[in-house]
């Protein structure tokens, strides 16, 4: 009996041995989704096609399941009724005008019948409505783009997003996320595909952007598009083949002017189709002044001590580095928004190379002004009021994107106990 | 819970006259086969003399003196049994026969104490104590036996106390982990019927074999003759945190020849135990030997250990369980298809107890043990560099984080009136779409996602081949290596005092360090610290953990991140006296213990370097010399009640484990803050002071026939204790290490503990306590950047004296809050069944409130509690809102809401949770059956825990650091959203354990 119960319980030992954690290694051809995989997603439009199919400024498409809409509707003040808001049960059909709607608390009240209707409201003309929208991206079938990512955010200029180019067109979008070091998941020249029900298509400050609904909450002044949800990337992204940095190419101009000409529409109008692409301007020159024209100093002195000095907390945005800190001294908090740094061609034409003040060079001294170079940025443009033009904006990846240029070296002010970074 | 309710004595007391000196005499007789049983030590407390029973169970004491005494027979077999004894002068005394009850259910009881996570015992933040569960096992006591067995699913600690506050012996020599000052429990590896056999001294009382603790003592007596001859083996299952589970024991018993032997072995194991994800593998050896040389020598050798693989279990918020259920564990995702846990421990304690036991006189014993215990443990976890956190239940990644978003820009007066226009700023569509990945279980999201993982980490081969890969699997080492030497002498000086006097000496040496256990497919980990890199880019010093071996590239299997050793020396001296008298005994003890440790740096870190800070070699070691004193009184009112008053006075060394800041960077002990008290705005800083305890406890024993327990009161004052904790501040955008020095709690409350026997089948038992523990003064914090920076201007100081200015230091409103070591109150009443066929039953009704959740000091800062003026990174002033005002609120404050807004501030965050009560129903079965005319027995013992399936109850968690500000309005108001909830652990809804026992 003994020596049953000991060969037996030995028995039950060696036969419990595995556990939760015996895995499978996961090899490389496993963790890689090959390009001719079936899984992998089929494109269904080009990003150019995805643009101009749900970047549309002219109305705006309210979309939910409530009986009232997100959009502030346009109000004719004087008949307090709202005005040319239609809506379509279908995409593409014929439009009727909703009757009996209602204005009421800055919210537009949709009669009964039409709860769980999609709706498109046209809005009318104003200042600034197509510099942030939003539309949906709503479709019978699934709506599949791919590109290839050509920014890396490793220097922190870029910050929760990345910019995907076509494999074909070319045209190309940025995409925001809602993660930082995106560039670990996505690296530069890796091909994305990119499942887009769901998402939304808008433009933020007239650039567009694919992202999520989202509302500004600091002055809760409107509607733009947000960061999509880190935890949605597993559902809507697929990481095709293998990064392939080579592919990513920029597209060259002699000059500024050549560059500006590319933009050109002949009816005057700025080509958006070059919003986000990588571009390479040749031989150039920073200008050493900002987007006000004014002069850069020929020290750099840092925020502390400028303050100390000089009772101002611009002063020293004029240092000679690509990024002095933003510091807002009413309500002390660092602003945020990128510093430029203008650049100008043999012609004289110039451009603005734009730089955060959390970039890893935000604080190098930017090139000797006599000195020519390429540089190699993200196109970007930048309208938040109609009032003002907006402006085109080169985002530089890191200083590997400065060619041929050489950097000036001045003197560096702290204030007492500061210590340089 | 009283065990001994199968425990029915027969007594025959028949008293002779004519006797010259008083005796006493019994029989030992097995209550169910009525067989004589030889070899039961019976001993008389108060006297300090035992016999052991004869061949035909007689045990005869000669030439007693009077008194009254204590009869105790304790055995591993059988259920120990006391007895009130009073001796007249001269007096004869026959006992008659005294039946004993077989243990049966000891096996099930311990089973109970594992419903309690062993997982939670894990440190999971280094620098922090978590509170846990008092596992002194069986014991004689009620109150005890509920506090181990009824209580321990709600990580109910006895009194309060934290673990440390216990000492566990074995064979005499203290094998608490001098670092933390805890036992591991872990470290037994369940070796349940090898450490069976102990003795559990409750609280400050008075303590045979060493000076005691504050909040107990448990002698395990591990020597081969301890246990009796035969063979043991058993099979269970449960649904807990493990399946299966076998054990096998075999004693010699004393042979012929002197010499004993005992060994045991036990295998534990679940694929996937109770908690998804989880799973347990762990076996166990014991190996004892003695030899009793002649009447006066015996040496014993025991060695034990029990390699252990397991995995642990994370706190969530309450959003993700309603989710997901309370068996959710975050830790775990699939890999190809299998489950694999991200979090696996790695434990293997072997141990070594030499002894020798020299019988100097009848009078005089010398109790001597050397002890070396290595303890390897290691546990996983993922790393990631310049890549999205890769936690399923990070909180950007859960629903609730859109609404918190938006949620977070409106003040109350919207929050309570405008809920309908503030939710139509939340995208419904993508609520239902984050929501729909957590309630339709899609594992991409919901648990780790390995394949993504690896992905990441094949395409940063290529786009960055010499680069630090994405993510890796790093496994953290805590390892400890001791030696640990004990001797006690006792002397009985005369009839009426006994002195026992002794040494102990310790030497320990923690190591912690980090290896790469898994690269994840990644090419290699470049050793450097992400976040130094983030915030100070360009900076090639800071970012470096190793500064002698820069940007090192680290393979599976190397070390990394830090590597440090912590030495600790404590020696100490104690002597104490026994009185025994007719009406009183009285004790008193002191004990002197010095303690010495310093840091030892294996890595030369850059955080510490370019601040000016030592983090290699041998670090600044500091010294105590600590008093301490005890003393006990019992009266004994009759020979069924006594009155035991108990008190203690010492001053306790901090531990190493606690006493540094960021000890894996730097070489820097947490200081005690000394507020000028005429200029509250200067402070001075000086080393850490020992912790100074006051307790004294008073007790009322009884015993009669029918009920028999006893009821304690105890007050307890600890002051100048130090605590810390680590965790990100969002005003800073740093990890911060945040002390509190100064730190002084109370401790008191009522415990008790009844047995009442109905008839001989039916007996109830209660136990109790009602406590009140609690911060009793508001300490003084220090918070400090983990990356050296100055935590206000982001800048890094030039030197050492001005990283110490640059901390924050202020006042940490805490006073009044609980301390969070499980329920304040408990109460348990036991139906227990006995039927003369061996059947055995109870039913246990449990109920457990006044438990509170482990505070975050951030919530409770000066900064956070009422505001105040700091500096910025621009050398600016800047006022910090508050979400409490000092002194009263105006009448416009009220009416313009900002009294109601910081109300409801102070509500979510300057609050202490308290934890939900509840019931638990617990019940067993058990049956003997004797085989082969009873000279084997089988036993089977089913026990259901939390019958009733309440998962709603809480057993611990904490309150995370992290608070948001607005940072654009002036004052960075704190903003009315709980961004970062609480998180919690549940206890366990219905499981279920079967034993089944085999005895030849």
């Amino acid at each position: 009996m003994k020596y049953i119960i000991v060969c037996a319980s030995l028995a039950v030992t060696s036969s419990f041995t595995s556990c939760v954690n015996d895995y499978d290694e996961i090899t490389q051809d496993m963790a890689i989704l090959q390009e001719n995989d079936p899984r992998v997603w089929a494109t269904t439009m080009s990003i150019g096609e995805l643009i101009s199919m749900y970047d549309r400024i002219d109305s705006l498409y309210v979309f939910g399941k409530d009986d009232t809409l997100r959009y502030h509707a346009p109000l004719d003040q004087a008949t307090g009724t709202i005005k040319n808001a239609y809506y379509t049960v279908n995409r593409g059909d014929v439009e009727y005008p909703i009757v009996g709607a209602e204005y009421v608390d800055g919210r537009l009240k949709l009669p009964i019948e039409y709860k769980g209707k999609k709706f498109t409201i046209y809005r009318e003309e104003g200042a600034n409505k197509d510099l942030f929208t939003l539309n949906p991206i709503e479709a019978p079938q699934d709506i599949y783009i791919k590109g290839r990512v050509i920014s890396s955010d490793t220097a922190s200029n870029i910050y929760k997003y990345f910019v995907l180019e076509d494999l074909n067109t070319r045209q190309a979008l940025k995409v925001s996320i809602d993660a930082g070091s995106l560039s670990g998941i996505f690296p530069l020249g890796q091909v994305v595909a990119v499942k887009c029900n769901g998402l939304i298509m808008g433009r933020y400050a007239q650039m567009p952007q694919l992202g999520v609904y989202s509302f500004r909450n600091d002055d809760k002044t409107r509607y733009e598009p947000g960061r999509i949800p880190y935890s949605l990337v597993y559902d809507h992204f697929q990481r095709i083949g293998l990064p392939d940095k080579n592919k990513v190419v920029p597209s060259e101009f002699a000059s500024i002017s050549e560059l500006m000409d590319a933009l050109s529409l002949p009816n005057g109008v700025q080509d958006s189709t070059w919003y986000g692409r990588l571009i390479k301007i040749k031989n150039v020159k920073f200008t050493w002044k900002n987007d006000r024209d004014a002069d850069l100093k020929t020290e750099f002195v840092s925020l502390r001590r400028s303050i100390e000095d000089t009772k101002n907390v611009t002063a020293h945005q004029l240092s000679p580095v690509f990024a002095p800190s933003t510091y807002d001294i009413n309500r002390r908090y660092n602003v945020g928004y990128p510093m430029s740094r203008e650049i100008a061609d043999a012609g004289g034409n110039t451009i603005y190379v734009s730089t955060s003040e959390y970039a890893h060079f935000a604080e190098t001294f930017i090139p000797k002004k006599e000195s020519v170079g390429d540089v190699t940025a993200i196109l970007g443009w930048y309208c938040d009021n109609k009032n003002y033009a907006g402006k085109i904006q080169l985002t530089l990846r890191s200083l590997d994107d400065l060619e041929g240029f050489e950097y000036y070296s001045g003197a560096r002010r702290y204030a007492e106990g500061e210590r340089p970074q | 819970m009283n065990r001994n309710l199968w425990l029915f004595i027969m007594l025959f007391f028949s008293v002779s006259a004519f006797a010259q000196k008083a005796s006493l005499r019994g029989v030992l007789i097995d209550f169910d086969t009525k067989a004589p049983i030889a070899g039961i030590k019976v001993s008389l407390k108060n006297k300090d003399i035992s016999v052991t029973s004869s061949k035909d169970g007689v045990f005869i004491f000669k030439n007693l003196s009077s008194g009254a005494d204590e009869l105790i027979i304790a055995s591993v077999d059988y259920q120990s049994y006391q007895q009130n004894i009073l001796i007249g002068k001269d007096e004869k005394i026959d006992l008659g026969n005294i039946a004993l009850i077989k243990i049966q259910k000891i096996d099930q009881q311990e089973e109970n104490i594992l419903l309690f996570d062993e997982a939670l015992l894990d440190d999971e933040n280094e620098f922090y104590s978590q509170s846990s569960s008092y596992l002194s096992g069986a014991s004689d006591d009620i109150y005890l036996n509920a506090a181990s067995y009824n209580f321990s699913p709600m990580r109910f600690s006895i009194r309060g106390y934290d673990q440390s506050a216990s000492t566990t012996y074995i064979n005499g020599i203290n094998f608490n982990d001098q670092e933390r000052g805890r036992f591991n429990y872990s470290s037994l590896g369940g070796l349940n019927d090898a450490f069976r056999n102990k003795d559990v001294i409750n609280g400050i009382e008075n303590t045979p074999f060493a000076f005691g603790n504050l909040g107990g003592a448990t002698n395990i007596n591990a020597r081969a003759t301890a246990f009796a001859t035969g063979t043991k083996a058993s099979v269970a299952y449960s649904n807990r945190s493990y399946n299966l589970r076998a054990t096998a024991t075999h004693s010699t018993g004393l042979m012929n020849n002197g010499w004993a032997f005992t060994a045991s072995t036990v295998w534990r194991w679940a694929n996937e135990g109770i908690v998804e994800g989880s799973f347990y593998n762990s076996w166990g050896y014991f190996l004892s030997a003695e030899k009793m040389i002649n009447d006066r020598h015996s040496v014993s050798l025991a060695t034990y250990g029990a390699p252990t693989k397991r995995t642990q279990s994370a706190a969530v918020t309450q959003e993700v369980y309603d989710f997901r259920g309370i068996y959710y564990n975050p830790y775990w995702g699939y890999q190809d298809g299998k489950k694999r846990n991200s979090r696996v421990v790695n434990s293997f304690d072997p141990t070594v107890v030499a002894n020798w036991d020299f019988k100097i006189s009848d009078k005089q014993d010398l109790k001597t043990g050397l002890g070396f215990h290595y303890s390897n443990y290691s546990n996983t976890a993922l790393g990631f560099y310049n890549a999205a956190d890769p936690r399923p239940d990070y909180y950007r990644n859960l629903p609730s984080y859109q609404i918190n978003d938006v949620l977070g820009s409106y003040g109350l007066a919207d929050q309570q009136n405008n809920m309908d226009m503030i939710m139509s700023n939340v995208d419904q569509d993508l609520l239902n779409e984050l929501t729909q990945q957590w309630t339709n279980n899609n594992t991409d999201v919901t648990q780790i996602n390995w394949n993504s993982l690896y992905q990441s980490n094949y395409l940063n081969n290529i786009a960055n081949p010499d680069g630090s890969a994405k993510y890796v699997l790093e496994e953290r080492h805590n390892d400890l290596m001791t030696t640990a030497l004990n001797s006690v002498y006792s002397n009985q000086l005369t009839r009426r005092l006994k002195l026992t006097a002794g040494v102990e000496a310790n030497y320990s040496r923690g190591m912690h360090y980090k290896t790469m256990n898994d690269l994840l497919g990644g090419n290699q980990w470049i050793d450097i610290d992400q976040f130094a890199e983030r915030d100070f880019a360009g900076n090639m010093t800071i970012i470096q953990n190793d500064l002698r071996n820069p940007n090192r590239k680290i393979v599976e299997g190397d070390r990394f991140g830090y590597d440090y050793n912590m030495h600790i020396i404590k020696a100490g001296l104690f002597a104490q006296n026994e009185w025994n008298w007719t009406k009183f005994d009285l004790s008193y003890a002191a004990r002197f213990t010095y303690t010495t440790f310093w840091r030892e740096g294996k890595m030369e870190n850059g955080r510490a370097a370019v601040i000016g800070v030592q983090s290699y070699g041998k670090g600044k070691s500091l010294s105590f010399y600590d008093p301490s004193f005890k003393a006990g009184l019992v009266y004994k009112i009759d020979g069924r009640q006594r009155l035991v008053l108990n008190g203690l006075v010492e001053t306790r060394a901090p531990y190493a484990g606690y006493a540094y800041v960021a000890p894996r960077v730097k070489d820097t002990q947490i200081q005690k803050v000394v507020i000028n008290p005429k200029n509250p705005s200067q402070y001075r800083l000086e080393d850490l002071p020992s912790e100074k305890i006051y307790s004294y406890d008073l007790t009322y024993q009884f015993t009669t026939p029918i009920v028999k327990g006893r009821i304690t009161a105890f007050h307890t004052i600890t002051r100048d204790g130090v605590e810390g904790t680590g965790y990100y501040n969002d005003e800073f955008r740093t990890y911060i290490n945040h002390t509190l020095s100064g730190v002084n709690k109370r401790y008191m409350g009522v415990e008790t503990g009844v047995s009442v026997k109905l008839n001989d089948n039916f007996s109830v038992e209660l136990a109790g306590t009602y406590g009140d523990y609690r911060y009793t003064d508001n300490a003084m914090g220090t918070m400090s950047a983990e990356n050296g920076a100055n935590l206000l201007t982001g800048e890094l100081p030039v030197n050492a004296a001005a990283a110490r200015a640059s901390d924050i230091r202020e006042q940490v409103y805490i006073k009044d809050l609980k301390v969070n070591n499980g329920p304040q109150l408990a109460a348990s009443i036991t139906l227990d069944y006995f039927h003369p066929k061996m059947w055995f039953a109870d039913i246990t009704l449990s109920y457990f409130d006044n438990n509170y959740l482990d505070f975050s000091p951030s919530h409770f800062t000066e900064m956070n509690y009422y505001g105040g003026t700091y500096k910025d990174e621009a050398g600016q002033d800047i006022t910090y809102s508050g979400y409490r005002k000092k002194g009263t609120y105006t009448a416009d404050e009220v009416k313009s809401g900002k009294y109601a807004q910081d109300r409801a501030l102070v509500e979510m965050f300057g609050t202490q949770e308290k934890l939900k009560g509840g019931f638990m129903l617990d019940a067993s079965l058990g049956k003997v059956i004797y085989l082969n005319n009873r000279k084997q027995s089988l036993n089977i013992n089913l026990n259901f825990s939390n019958i009733l399936n309440n998962k709603d109850m809480v057993t611990g968690g904490y309150q995370q650091g992290r608070i948001s500000r607005n940072t654009k309005s002036q004052t960075k108001d704190i903003q009315l959203v709980d961004r970062y909830p609480n998180k919690y652990y549940y206890a366990w809804g219905f499981n279920c354990f079967l034993n089944l026992g085999y005895k030849f």
